[in-house]
């Protein structure tokens, strides 16, 4: 019942900032709806499905089942790919396609897959490498050359 | 006869070596995907969107389309190999499939599912290119406010036939259609929603926030998956024998007619097409106490009517510009990147992408036929391969998609945040199929009411006074508020009870 409620004053407080934002853009232009109008219903009605299902879960109060969720066993594990992607993302200008690639699998076989570092490293080369003739040298994509720009 | 010269001008096209290697990559990759659990169609869809602004129109749907139903072939080797549905809709053959392999009678099952997929597909093709052109020709009637009701229509279809609460599927559905708000409004140019932040101007990009949904979120939850256990490494005798086709000769025939209907049904899906096919089989069957145990008939059925399914799926994108679900939605996304305007009138004004896509269809269910049989012993190879080896390269061409959309870093932020999204989403119980829809037509169903609402001077009665506008407001009211008053939802307790099974 907790997690409930806890995910429906998320939609409640959404609703109620989308509603008031959405006023404030203007519902109507004399007789033409607004650049307001849209999200205003839209946020509205999330805000009383969120009432209806806090109001249902606060009649049942029946109680939460977190082992079912089963975050607490790979939270650890997600965090890393995230803070694996969210690093490719920052360092990606700064030192181009080919070097993040390589970092970002042999970070995701070192840390998350626990190889060993001739099977990470050989990998991680294999997949840059690769990656970088197939999307860059192939198909031209504009992918950043960073540190690498003098060579490639 | 019109039909069929059409038909077969498409196939001629199809069959151009540039459109025959795309299909033929198109067929591979999506039997690929259908073999892997964790990347489903939509996923590899989503993660190839940023290929539209390099590909050919024609040759680049041909590939998306091909993805489609060559996922319908792949996901029946895993479930009848490893007992796992490389997707939902192989979920059913899993009962039958793996009992067969476990009898060393997997060639057999593997081979019917490839010939109940070809033949359904195939027909289904055919029922498309008839019944497509038609339902647009009616199409060209609609006005603004009809539009806008259709929208809501299929929206609500979609919410209706959830497989979780329907609040939650709502939900959904308007958090997609307020994603759609972000950016210049459609009509005053304001920006809404933007906090300042540059690469919101242009609202929130589909490509982004489908490959976070299905392709970043299925890493983060397939984690911990180990690669799959073949029960029968060595398949022999993939041609059924003489008493199978007798055997599936029917359930083949009834599985093309069911599938064919329930896809073409605005809301309903394949995964559904197929446990109908399931229980009807098992219904009118002499011996029904046989399902489960190896039935060839649990695995015929089935099979043909996800791919029947999957092809009749199309009819209400293709003829009324309706996208009925994610994968759906995805295909609306790319044709839009393409300045194919999906609508009544895309037939029209675009035939030759129209019939290339179904004459590239015709050429895919043959290849999947002639390339699938001998290719088991790759896919069984494929399925051995560990997961850590697998999601780094889902992530990187994640990225890789998100980023070359806009030559953007914020792009891939955003792919990131829908990937934690689409987890948590995935944990606390919520469909992202409906949120996709609503992101994808949130624009034009906003346009509609607007553009309505102008022509009738802000009266909302514009959309009960007309009667197709009418029809489908009525039929998209009845599926919200029936729930409430009869506390359940049509067809819904047989499916969930077949889901069970």
């Amino acid at each position: 019942m907790k997690r409930e409620i806890i995910i429906c004053s998320f939609w409640l407080l959404l609703s109620f900032y989308l509603s008031i934002e959405s006023y404030r853009l203007g519902l109507s232009t004399g007789n033409r709806p607004g650049p307001g109008f849209f999200p205003f219903i839209a946020a509205i009605a999330i805000g009383l499905i969120a009432a209806f299902r806090l109001v249902n879960s606060i009649r049942k109060s029946s109680p939460d089942n977190n082992s079912e969720l089963g975050i607490a066993g790979e939270a650890k594990l997600v965090l890393y790919v995230i803070a694996g992607m969210m690093a490719y993302a920052f360092l990606l200008d700064l030192l181009g396609f080919f070097f993040c690639t390589f970092l970002l699998v042999a970070f995701y076989l070192k840390v998350i897959a626990a190889r060993r570092w001739p099977v990470t490293l050989s990998f991680a080369a294999a997949v840059a490498l690769t990656s970088h003739f197939f999307f860059d040298v192939l198909l031209k994509a504009e992918l950043p050359r960073g540190l690498l720009s003098w060579l490639i | 006869m019109d039909t069929l010269h059409s038909l077969a001008q498409g196939i001629l096209t199809a069959a151009s070596p540039l459109n025959l290697l795309y299909g033929f990559v198109g067929v591979l990759l999506g039997t690929l995907v259908g073999v892997l659990p964790g990347l489903g169609p939509a996923g590899a869809i989503a993660l190839l969107l940023p290929l539209a602004l390099h590909a050919p129109p024609l040759a680049y749907l041909i590939m998306l389309f091909g993805i489609t139903y060559g996922a319908q072939y792949g996901g029946s080797t895993t479930s009848i190999l490893v007992n796992i549905p490389g997707e939902a809709s192989s979920v059913i053959t899993c009962l039958d499939g793996y009992a067969m392999a476990r009898q060393g009678r997997a060639g057999p099952a593997l081979g019917i599912a490839a010939f109940g997929s070809f033949i359904g597909g195939t027909i289904s093709i055919f029922g498309l290119a008839y019944l497509a052109p038609a339902l647009a020709e009616f199409g060209l009637h609609f006005g603004p406010p009809e539009y806008a009701g259709l929208m809501l229509f299929g929206l609500t279809a979609l919410v209706y036939l959830a497989h979780g609460p329907m609040d939650k599927a709502l939900l959904m559905a308007l958090f997609g259609s307020l994603l759609a708000s972000v950016g210049l409004d459609p009509v005053t140019g304001q920006p809404r929603f933007t906090f300042d932040i540059l690469v919101l101007r242009d609202g929130v990009g589909l490509t982004p926030v489908v490959i976070g949904l299905f392709g970043v979120s299925e890493v983060l939850v397939n984690l911990r998956t180990q690669a799959g256990e073949v029960f029968q490494k060595t398949i022999k005798g993939l041609l059924p024998t003489l008493q199978d086709w007798k055997d599936s000769a029917l359930p083949i025939t009834r599985g093309t007619i069911l599938g064919f209907l329930v896809g073409a049904i605005p809301g309903l899906n394949v995964v559904i097409a197929t446990f109908a096919a399931y229980a009807v089989e098992k219904k009118i069957s002499k011996h029904p106490e046989k399902f489960g145990r190896g039935a060839i008939e649990g695995v015929a059925a089935p099979e043909t009517a996800n791919n029947a399914a999957s092809c009749s799926g199309w009819i209400p994108l293709l003829s009324l510009g309706l996208p009925t679900g994610s994968v759906t939605s995805l295909i609306f996304g790319a044709l839009l990147i393409h300045g194919l305007a999906p609508g009544p009138l895309f037939i029209k004004n675009s035939p030759e992408v129209f019939w290339g896509v179904l004459g590239s269809m015709v050429i895919g269910n043959v290849l999947l036929l002639i390339l699938n049989l001998p290719l088991i012993g790759l896919w069984i190879k494929v399925l051995q391969v560990p997961y850590f080896f697998l999601f780094p390269l889902i992530i990187l061409f994640g990225i890789i998609g998100a980023y070359t959309t806009s030559g953007n870093t914020g792009d891939v932020v955003i792919m990131i945040i829908f990937g934690v999204v689409g987890y948590l989403m995935k944990k606390f119980a919520y469909e992202p199929a409906p949120m996709v829809l609503g992101l994808v037509i949130g624009p034009l169903l906003e346009t509609a009411i607007r553009r309505s609402m102008i022509m009738s001077k802000g009266h909302v009665g514009i959309f009960f006074q007309r009667p197709i506008a009418a029809f489908f407001m009525g039929a998209a009211a009845l599926m919200l508020l029936s729930p409430l008053l009869t506390r359940r939802r049509l067809g819904h307790d047989i499916i969930e009870k077949l889901e069970e099974q």
